[in-house]
């Protein structure tokens, strides 16, 4: 297991400052969500922007672990549609080009039968994908197709959220089936989070990961928007509390001092 | 372009700065438990687990081994292992 960042955690920082955060916790992997504040797309116009973050990254000694693709915008990609098109053509050639330059694959969500065809027609066109599976993909059986040896082979990816599925149910299920093929898990509500996490099983998760040889990416994400102070702080994107800006989002959390408000309540 | 096939057998890695406080030491002597003799895993930390070595000490005396890969400042990595025999 190699454990990494995800610019979900600070979604407004450049990628110097996640590079920054991943020394200063001693991070060896980043996983670049699109739409975020390294400014990264694929449909730039130079592929110099790409090229120069991969070789950022690499002279960081961080490895990427692959590019995201933000829920909602699966409808872009190529395959979306029913039946091939020249337009998804170009798109897929973007794709291509832009993942060549970045030196890492496509993380494409699989969260319903859109998705599924976009990761696939990407792969086709020879771009590296990894299929996001949710945190239950046995919950539908299209996916637990994609799960099963010998389906359609697509290398996949897990949103491994204790807080909405048994990860101890979950787990051990899709480490015997994905084997290898699982590369990538993103773990919400990691790092700064973890201490109010008890009882989400992520303790017997990574310890069967352990067990079971994963020597993929592990990529630490916050639950919630709500938590973007303390993980400021532990990524050393703030210098801490007394300054008087972080208390004025009332809606905001700090687990320090356990004052998580709910309906205004404190 | 795709990260590389690493050897599944070879590779075992627990890194608990994911892991939440109470649940660390259970999920390490979990996966100490499931060691055949001479097998060992590597366990990384954001400091250095003495307490945990203590820990070994007291209730598994002469069972493991106990190796420094790296000794911080940021991270500490040591590899534990079940004694053959």
């Amino acid at each position: 297991m190699r454990l990494g960042l995800s610019s979900a955690a600070a979604p407004d920082a450049p990628l110097s400052e996640l590079l920054a955060a991943c020394a200063r916790r001693g991070l060896a992997t980043l996983e670049l969500e699109e739409g975020h504040g390294h400014g990264l797309e694929p449909g730039l116009r130079s592929l110099a922007a790409p090229r120069d973050a991969a070789a950022r990254i690499e002279a960081a000694g961080v490895s990427l672990a692959g590019f995201r693709v933000a829920r909602g915008s699966t409808a872009r990609l190529p395959g979306s549609a029913a039946g091939a098109t020249e337009e998804d053509a170009a798109d897929a050639a973007t794709w291509a080009r832009f993942a060549r330059a970045l030196g890492a694959p496509a993380l494409v969500p699989l969260h319903g039968p859109v998705d599924r065809r976009a990761a696939l027609a990407l792969r086709r066109a020879g771009v590296p994908v990894l299929g996001i599976l949710p945190p239950d993909p046995f919950a539908d059986p299209a996916l637990a197709s994609l799960v099963d040896p010998g389906s359609e082979g697509l290398p996949l990816a897990w949103d491994a959220d204790g807080a909405v599925t048994d990860l101890d149910v979950v787990a051990p299920r899709l480490l015997d089936r994905a084997g290898a093929r699982l590369r990538h898990i993103r773990i919400p509500g990691g790092g700064p989070e973890s201490a109010g996490r008890e009882g989400l099983g992520v303790g017997t998760l990574a310890a069967r990961l352990a067990l079971a040889g994963y020597a993929g990416t592990v990529a630490l994400a916050p639950s919630s928007a709500r938590f973007r102070v303390v993980w400021d702080a532990w990524l050393g994107r703030r210098g801490g509390w007394g300054c008087g800006s972080a208390g004025e989002d009332r809606s905001l959390v700090s687990l320090g001092a356990r004052t998580e408000r709910r309906d205004g309540v404190a | 372009m795709e990260e590389p096939k690493a050897d599944r057998r070879t590779q075992r890695v627990l890194d608990v700065r994911v892991i939440p406080p109470r649940e660390k030491h259970p999920a390490i002597f979990e996966t100490f438990a499931a060691l055949g003799p001479g097998e060992s895993f590597v366990l990384v930390n954001d400091h250095d687990p003495k307490p945990l070595r203590y820990q070994f000490e007291a209730e598994h005396t002469g069972e493991y081994g106990w190796r420094y890969l790296e000794s911080g400042p940021v991270v500490w990595r040591v590899e534990l292992s079940r004694r053959a025999g």
